[in-house]
């Protein structure tokens, strides 16, 4: 798969429009996918992964064919929808150096309280996904992108741009965050109690 | 296994415990209800978070992306996959014509050991002169040859056709031989380069 890629992007980057538009039908699911569990919304998902094959295909000139082409593709979509969160929010996460482990670590996209119409959740999934829409980005992509479209660790820091041991301890606090969410709002039971208790 | 040393294996999902260690977390799991909660709420986020939402792009997406494209960069693409092709065209217009004329239509020369004889030639006639006498063999390539005067010897045509007119006379024999085509091309490139180094001496000059 990764050789076909590289071959495609390789014959893209010769200004092939039909090897481009071959990467776009292979991977315009996947990255709308990405799009939207990062944003939390359909229609920016799609406009933006508009945006993220426009980017690719202007700086293929850039790309370098020895390597993995998947990951070069989420580092452009991962900057596309931090760049759209931070015009949306006004946040700043990504190039931020986190401190350690702490209460600020986990900290909520934003302070405002959760609609009551959220509160109760259906299942799981519901639940995780309004989780994950409060969660801070730089968390929310480390997650989706390990667990959702199931990449390696370095594979990742290619795409944030960050040392293995930041992603691994970046991710450790991300899954932290996310349960710590859920048992917030009542769907997981504290475990944490036992910490308190005096763990073994 | 103490409650550390459980929840580092559970988060450590790049590295699969041993059998030694799964045994050993299944014990402390059975052990301690707050570990065992952990690890369950973990799963359950791991295996969530892979079975989130998928969306597809609208079945128009890729057209909409190449609308997109700015429209120099589709020229840009057209002039890439025809350069090729239209160089090609252009180098076989450009040496493929006169190479095909002086292929097929070589210039004529003729070969004579009698260097005093006065042979004329004329377009793609060569003529022997009523008032001359050749003495000795002639060769005549790619030209008609015209016998007006005398040859003592042989006339050998080569790709030649010949007449020889009233007062006109041949003593020795008339060959006739035609070039293969491998010739021809061969007496072509010899011509073509002959024509370079005059062009090129001239030039210099």
């Amino acid at each position: 798969m990764d050789v076909v890629e590289q071959a495609l992007a390789r014959r893209a980057k010769q200004n092939d429009v039909h090897a481009f538009a071959q990467l776009v039908e292979l991977y315009k699911d996947r990255i709308v996918s990405f799009l939207y569990r990062l944003t939390g919304n359909r229609e920016d998902a799609r406009d933006l992964a508009q945006d993220v094959f426009l980017r690719l295909y202007n700086n293929l000139h850039t790309y370098d064919s020895s390597l993995r082409f998947s990951p070069w593709l989420y580092r452009i979509a991962q900057n596309i929808a931090i760049d759209f969160l931070r015009r949306k929010k006004n946040i700043v996460y990504l190039d931020e150096p986190l401190g350690e482990f702490d209460d600020q670590a986990w900290q909520l996209e934003d302070d405002e309280p959760w609609p009551d119409e959220v509160v109760e959740f259906k299942d799981l999934q519901s639940a995780l996904e309004q989780a994950m829409a409060r969660l801070n980005p730089m968390y929310r992509s480390v997650l989706v992108l390990r667990f959702a479209e199931e990449m390696s660790y370095e594979d990742i820091a290619k795409v944030l741009n960050l040392p293995q041991t930041t992603v691994k301890t970046r991710l450790h606090r991300a899954r932290e965050a996310l349960r710590r969410l859920l048992i917030e709002r009542g769907y997981f039971e504290d475990s944490q109690r036992g910490e308190k208790d005096g763990l073994r | 296994m103490d409650c550390a040393r459980y929840r580092q294996l559970i988060c450590a999902d790049d590295l699969a415990p041993d059998e030694e260690q799964r045994r050993q977390m299944d014990k402390h799991e059975a052990e301690c209800l707050s570990c065992a909660n952990y690890g369950t709420q973990i799963r359950q986020i791991e295996k969530g978070i892979c079975s989130l939402a998928v969306v597809k792009a609208p079945d128009d997406f890729v057209s909409e992306v190449l609308d997109c494209l700015p429209s120099w960069q589709m020229l840009r693409t057209v002039w890439s996959r025809w350069r090729v092709a239209g160089v090609a065209v252009a180098l076989l217009l450009f040496f493929g014509f006169p190479t095909y004329m002086l292929v097929q239509y070589p210039k004529p020369f003729v070969a004579s050991l009698d260097a005093g004889a006065r042979i004329e030639v004329l377009g793609q006639t060569v003529i022997v002169p009523e008032d001359v006498v050749v003495n000795g063999d002639i060769t005549v390539y790619h030209a008609s040859l015209q016998v007006l005067g005398r040859v003592r010897g042989n006339v050998f045509l080569v790709s030649s056709g010949y007449s020889i007119g009233q007062q006109g006379k041949v003593d020795g024999r008339i060959v006739l031989k035609e070039h293969s085509p491998w010739d021809k091309v061969v007496y072509g490139f010899r011509n073509i380069s002959q024509e370079v180094r005059a062009y090129l001496g001239g030039a210099w000059r």
